[in-house]
């Protein structure tokens, strides 16, 4: 079956994406496949590049760039819900002048046209920290 | 999925206009959906129902008003909204108080629109 998986929490703030990434690793080790993973809402701070886990802490965004270099996958963040947050690419950094960039590099920034498109081409959409 | 071969769609709306983003984020992403030419319905729910009130005025806490454009969402062809008749009961509401016609629905309603719906977002 294909999955998307979306994710709305914060690391460090909410369950919300611990529980999606052993999700995410519970669904490829069923022989699942993961059509995206979305981080919206607070969840895009997973793609911060710039956050630091305390010793002996898991550390999310390490957590996720290795599954992505694993299993291939596609990690995108909404990019409006990313900007107002704080995690940024390097052009967007130059384009609204702030002083670094922010956005881990297995990620990517992109439009809320992903998460639709996610549900068009998976069977499961299953969301992590919904309102 | 539809009769049309297009996926439903159901958006849940949940939480109330301002203490947090999930209402002013869900809008978003109920938009995105509406540019996809798919089967759209939304459903507010439980404190949700708050964002179609019709007395919101978000100016003396200096937040911009983004529950306006729930209303707006028959201009981008997303028609089929609904309230949960038990939200509003709960809170001395009816539909009178809404800011647009929309139509109220009984719990089993929405839990037959939940259960049919391809993909559910709960904002």
């Amino acid at each position: 079956m294909k999955y998307t998986i979306v994710v709305y929490g914060a690391p460090f703030s909410s369950q919300a994406p611990y529980s999606a990434c052993q999700f995410a690793k519970a669904v490829l080790a069923r022989g699942h496949s993961i059509y995206r993973i979305f981080f919206y809402h607070d969840g895009v701070l997973n793609a911060s590049s710039l956050s630091i886990a305390p010793q002996d802490d898991a550390y999310l965004p390490a957590e996720w760039a290795t599954l992505k270099r694993e299993h291939n996958l596609d990690l995108v963040a909404c990019i409006g819900a990313s900007v107002k947050r704080g995690v940024i690419t390097p052009s967007e950094a130059e384009r609204y002048q702030r002083s670094g960039d922010s956005l881990q590099s297995e990620f990517e920034l992109s439009g809320l046209g992903q998460l639709v498109d996610a549900a068009l081409y998976s069977d499961r959409v299953i969301t992590f920290g919904a309102g | 999925m539809s009769e049309t071969g297009k996926k439903r769609l159901l958006y849940l709306i949940t939480r109330p206009p301002f203490g947090d983003a999930y209402g002013a984020e869900g809008l978003d992403a109920v938009l995105a959906a509406a540019v996809f030419d798919q089967d759209v319905e939304v459903i507010f729910l439980e404190e949700g129902v708050f964002q179609l009130s019709k007395n919101i005025d978000p100016a003396p806490i200096a937040m911009k008003n983004h529950a306006k454009g729930f209303k707006a969402l028959p201009i981008y062809g997303v028609e089929k909204i609904f309230v949960s008749m038990e939200a509003l009961d709960k809170f001395a509401l009816s539909t009178d108080d809404l800011s647009m016609p929309v139509e109220a629905l009984e719990i089993d309603a929405i839990k037959e629109k939940m259960a049919t719906a391809d993909h559910i977002f709960s904002f």
